[in-house]
C-alpha cells in the first residue's frame, strides 16, 4: 500500500477498527516507512494529550432534579388532560342545548304558523265566489 | 453487573421512576462528561444532562431493545448537543477554566497540581489543558462529537455512526480530519514531556 493510503488507515488502526488483514499490512508498512511511523507516533501522542480533557463529576442532586422535571412533565400532561375533561361536559351541554332549542323552535314555529293560517282561513282567498267580478275577469262568465 | 438495560427500559416504559433511577445512576457520569467535553461549560452540561434523561424517560416507549441502549442514549445526547449551539446565548456562561469555588464540578482547578506538583508544573499542565480544550472547541461540531465518542466513550465506529446517523466511512473520514486538525493546533505540545 502507498503511504497516502496507509495514512488514512492510521486512525482506525490506532482505534483497533481495522480488519486483521489490514492491520497486518499497516503494521508491516510502519516497520519500513519512517515518515508514516512518525505520523503514527504523533497520533498516539495526540491520543494521550486528549486525556487532558477531564471527566467531570455529576452533581449529587442530579437524580432529584431529573425526578422533579419528570413529575412536572407528568403534572403538565395531566393538567392539560384535566382541563380538557372539564371543557368536555360544557361542550356537550352546549351542543345538547343547541339541538333541543333548534328542535323546539322548529316545532313551535310550525304549530304557530298552522294556527295562524287556520285562524285567518286564508284558503278561502284561493277561489273567487261564483258570479263575482273577479271570477268573471279571471275565468269569464259562466252559464 | 445488574439487570440488562433493555429489561430496565421495559419497566421505565410503563412509567416506573424507581427503575429509571438505576438507568440514570448507570449512565450519568458518561453523559455528563461527554456533554461537558462538547460544551466546555459546566452549567450547560448539567442542564443538558438533566434534559437528556428527561427525554429518555419520555421516549422510553419508543426504545426498541434490538438497538443497544447506550447507542440510543448517545443519539439523544448528540441531538441535544447539536441543538445546544442554537440557544447557547441563554443562561450561565461560566468560562471553563474559571475557578468554581465550592462546586461539585471539575476538581482540578487549584494552582497546586492534584498530585502535589510544584506551581510551575501545575501551571504548565493547566496551560496544556487549556490548549487541548481550545483545540477541541475549534473543531467543527461533527468532528468534535466523533472524537469525544471515540476517545472517551471508546465507542466502536459502528456505534458512532449510529449515534451520529452517518455512514461508517463518514465516521472514518470525520475522525481522520478531526485528528489532522487537532495535530495542527497542538503541534507544539505533541512531544513535550
Amino acid at each position: 500500500m502507498k503511504c497516502e493510503t496507509i495514512r488514512k488507515k492510521l486512525s482506525p488502526f490506532l482505534d483497533g477498527q481495522l480488519t486483521e488483514n489490514d492491520s497486518r499490512r499497516v503494521a508491516s508498512h510502519l516497520e519500513r516507512c519512517h515518515s508514516c511511523s512518525r505520523e503514527y507516533e504523533e497520533l498516539k501522542r495526540l491520543r494521550e494529550l486528549l486525556l487532558h480533557l477531564d471527566m467531570v463529576e455529576t452533581p449529587p442532586y442530579l437524580w432529584q432534579r431529573v425526578e422533579q422535571r419528570i413529575s412536572l412533565e407528568k403534572a403538565t400532561v395531566w393538567g392539560r388532560l384535566s382541563r380538557r375533561l372539564v371543557y368536555a361536559p360544557v361542550a356537550v351541554g352546549v351542543l345538547i342545548c343547541l339541538f333541543v332549542g333548534n328542535y323546539l323552535g322548529q316545532n313551535i314555529s310550525h304549530q304557530f304558523l298552522m294556527t295562524e293560517a287556520d285562524l285567518l282561513n286564508l284558503s278561502t282567498l284561493d277561489d273567487f265566489p261564483p258570479g263575482s267580478f273577479s271570477g268573471a275577469y279571471f275565468y269569464g262568465w259562466e252559464e | 453487573m445488574g439487570r440488562p438495560d433493555a429489561e430496565l427500559m421495559a419497566e421505565v416504559a410503563k412509567g416506573d421512576t424507581s427503575v429509571f433511577r438505576e438507568i440514570v445512576e448507570r449512565y450519568k457520569n458518561q453523559v455528563m462528561s461527554t456533554v461537558y467535553r462538547f460544551t466546555g461549560d459546566y452549567c450547560q452540561a448539567e442542564d443538558l444532562t438533566q434534559e437528556v434523561f428527561v427525554r429518555v424517560f419520555k421516549s422510553a416507549k419508543r426504545y426498541e431493545p434490538k438497538a443497544k441502549f447506550k447507542t440510543w442514549l448517545f443519539r439523544i445526547v448528540v441531538n441535544l448537543c447539536l441543538n445546544y449551539r442554537r440557544d447557547r446565548a441563554r443562561k450561565c456562561t461560566q468560562p471553563f477554566d474559571a475557578p468554581l469555588s465550592g462546586r461539585d464540578g471539575e476538581v482540578v482547578r487549584d494552582v497546586r497540581g492534584p498530585n502535589g506538583d510544584i506551581p510551575e508544573v501545575a501551571l504548565e499542565k493547566m496551560e496544556l489543558k487549556r490548549m487541548v480544550r481550545e483545540a477541541i472547541d475549534d473543531l467543527p461540531e461533527n468532528q468534535r462529537l466523533a472524537i469525544i465518542l471515540q476517545r472517551f466513550e471508546e465507542m466502536p465506529y459502528r456505534e458512532i455512526s449510529e449515534a451520529l446517523d452517518i455512514s461508517l466511512s463518514a465516521v472514518e473520514s470525520l475522525l481522520f480530519r478531526a485528528r489532522q486538525n487537532l495535530k495542527r493546533k497542538l503541534a507544539p505540545y505533541l512531544f513535550l514531556k
